[in-house]
């Protein structure tokens, strides 16, 4: 469903040009749980900006459900990310204004034809997935860390979006709270057959998913 | 959508306090400044109710002399003869210090039986003021040089004066004033303090024959101009010798009173729009640094689905939940204003003044939020979430 080839991504900043990803050959079938790992600065966080239509590949094609996505214009690419992807990040970006439940409604605010009371009922059911459904009022400053990345979780699956892209999402808990997360990500991958992208630096977290790709300086190994 | 953003915005209240205050003030200056400039627009439309034009003021000071004495009376008769004389002269008349435009008032509180109905603005004239100055009578007549075998002195009221006194009823031939004035004849307007005053109570006394006052308002005809005012005042102070002699245009008193309304107007406007200027420019920046600290929150709304336009007006949409918020309790008190009347002024003034305000407020909060707001929504996602 994912296809990555001959992908290429360089940074031009000022003088300095860096290669991100270099021929990037990848493909991800539906319902795979795949995990990305690397030394820091290797390009995983870039390889899922460009899965995630964050950014655009400097050469080569991507494809999603045999999409090319090159031409799209952002609209079209804001709506695919709003309707098929689901982002969960290492500082868990959760907006400090707003209440746990507000948090979670946030991709379906930019969903046209869905009314206040759908988006909360949703929104509600996605934190009861993830075990927080008691804590809909609180703000995120009152939450702990892997509460935190739960809200998270249940923002990028309020939209029921076929894939999930986490980067390092256990980066900032304890290992604990790490497994806790894993869970939840792996039944999501079981259950509702959610194809899920993950970075992470943990091999055992790692050797739980079914397949690991391995980068070191913008290149794959094997 | 909208709901979200007020949410936010009033949780970021206090952190937002002080633009809120800033949207505040402006809103308040803005008021009280545009209900000054319509206020005196308003006015300046409303009719003057004589004519200023090729009008010349001479001002008669007797240096202690009576104007009553027999002496006086007669050279007062002879330079009035003496100026009729002069070719470019059509119109004389004689009349109180508190001729139209200048600063000195002359005023009596009125009551109508038992109930004050105001002050009202006395000017003591002859029979030729109606003439000189180009007054409209709409009921009755001006008094004549007959009129004053009665007890009464004959007047002539303006048409407010007129419906507080009697209404709808009748006026002419009707006494007022404890029995002291009967009214001969009705004008619509006369605003003796100008374009931009009020409308004025206004009471024209015919002065007794055997009397002058200080003043003499000469109409001359268009050709009148340096040579006539040199003529004429060669001739006053040759006529009066013991007198002092002061002469100026009725148009040049219009501008001074013009300059007394505007000058203070003008001032308050460049203050205003200083600071307004600089609450645009905070409002701009404080934008825009709070852009670059949410820099993480775009690339966030941009992954959870959101184009280029929602974060645009993610941010003209806040800024205008920002501005209604300072805006709210702005309204509150300006309509205070407008329910007390106060200063006297229509209420349909204040509404206008607050409509007006609010817009321009509006209007210049949307062109300051908007190169922000571009900015906002031109972030490159991905470094928007890289960026530490
Ligand atoms: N927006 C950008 N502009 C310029 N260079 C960038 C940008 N984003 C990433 N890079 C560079 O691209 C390379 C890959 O960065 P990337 O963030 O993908 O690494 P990463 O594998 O996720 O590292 P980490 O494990 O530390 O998160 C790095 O050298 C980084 O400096
Ligand atoms: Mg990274």
């Amino acid at each position: 469903m994912i296809t990555l080839k001959n992908l290429e991504k360089v940074y031009q900043t000022d003088e300095i040009e860096t290669v991100a990803l270099s021929n990037i050959n990848l493909e991800i079938e539906k319902g795979e749980f795949v995990s990305v790992m690397g030394p820091s600065g290797c390009g995983k966080s870039t390889l899922l900006n460009m899965v995630g239509l964050l950014d655009v590949p400097t050469k080569g094609r991507l494809t999603i459900d045999s999409n090319e996505v090159e031409e799209w214009p952002d609209k079209k690419l804001a709506q695919f990310r709003n309707r098929k992807l689901g982002f969960i990040f290492q500082s868990f970006h959760l907006i400090n204004d707003l209440p746990v439940l507000d948090n979670v409604e946030l991709p379906l605010l930019y969903r046209k034809g869905i009314s206040g009371k759908e988006r909360s009922k949703r929104a509600l059911e996605a934190l009861k997935k993830v075990g927080l459904s008691a804590r809909t009022k609180h703000y995120p400053s009152q939450l702990s860390g892997g509460q935190k990345q739960r809200v998270a979780i249940a923002r990028a699956i309020v939209g029921r979006p076929d894939i999930i892209l986490a980067d390092e999402p256990t980066g900032n808990l304890d290992s604990k709270m790490g497994g806790e997360i894993m869970e939840i990500l792996q039944n999501l991958n079981k259950n509702e057959n959610t194809t899920i992208l993950m970075v992470t630096h943990d091999e055992q977290l790692a050797k739980r998913t079914n397949r690991i790709v391995h980068l070191f300086d913008g290149m794959q190994v094997n | 959508m909208i709901r979200s953003i007020f949410r936010l915005m009033w949780r970021r209240k206090k952190s937002s306090f002080l633009m809120t205050l800033e949207i505040f003030i402006s809103l308040l200056l803005l008021f009280a400044l545009s209900t000054m400039v319509v206020n005196n627009i308003n006015r300046y439309n409303e009719p003057l109710g004589f004519d200023y034009e090729n009008v010349w003021v001479m001002e008669m000071n007797l240096r202690g002399g009576s104007h009553d004495g027999a002496g006086n009376k007669q050279l007062f008769d002879l330079l009035v003869n003496n100026i009729k004389s002069i070719p470019e002269v059509l119109e004389i008349s004689n009349c109180s210090s508190n001729f139209p435009y200048d600063q000195s008032t002359r005023m009596t509180t009125l009551y109508n039986e038992g109930f004050r109905i105001g002050n009202a603005d006395i000017i003591s004239t002859d029979v030729n003021y109606v003439r000189t100055l180009n007054l409209r009578i709409s009921e009755g007549r001006w008094y004549n040089a007959e009129d004053h075998v009665k007890n009464e002195t004959p007047v002539v009221i303006n048409r407010k004066l007129r419906e507080k006194l009697f209404g709808n009823n009748p006026a002419i031939g009707k006494v007022f004033h404890s029995e002291k004035y009967v009214v001969v004849g009705v004008v619509d307007h006369f605003k003796i303090k100008g374009e931009f005053s009020e409308k004025p109570l206004m009471i024209f006394e015919m002065i007794k024959p055997e009397r002058f006052q200080s003043t003499l308002m000469i109409r001359t005809n268009s050709a009148a101009g340096l040579a006539f005012e040199e003529q004429l005042y060669k001739l006053a102070s040759s006529t009066a010798r013991e007198w002092t002699i002061k002469l100026g245009k009725l148009a040049e008193y219009r501008s001074t009173s013009f300059r007394i309304t505007w000058v203070p107007i003008v001032i308050f406007s460049s203050i205003c729009g200083f600071l307004i200027i600089n609450i645009i420019l905070g409002l701009f920046g404080i934008l825009l640094y709070n852009i670059n600290n949410r820099k993480h929150e775009i690339g966030l709304r941009r992954s959870a689905g959101a184009n280029k336009g929602n974060i645009y007006f993610q941010f003209m949409g806040e800024m205008l939940v920002l501005t209604t918020m300072g805006i709210a309790p702005g309204i509150l008190i300006a309509v205070q204003f407008l329910l007390l009347k106060a200063f006297g002024i229509e209420p349909k003034i204040f509404l206008i003044a607050i409509i007006g305000s609010v817009l321009v407020i509006y209007f210049l909060v949307l062109i300051s939020s908007f190169i922000p707001s571009r900015y906002a929504s031109k972030i490159q996602p991905a470094v928007a979430l890289h960026d530490k």
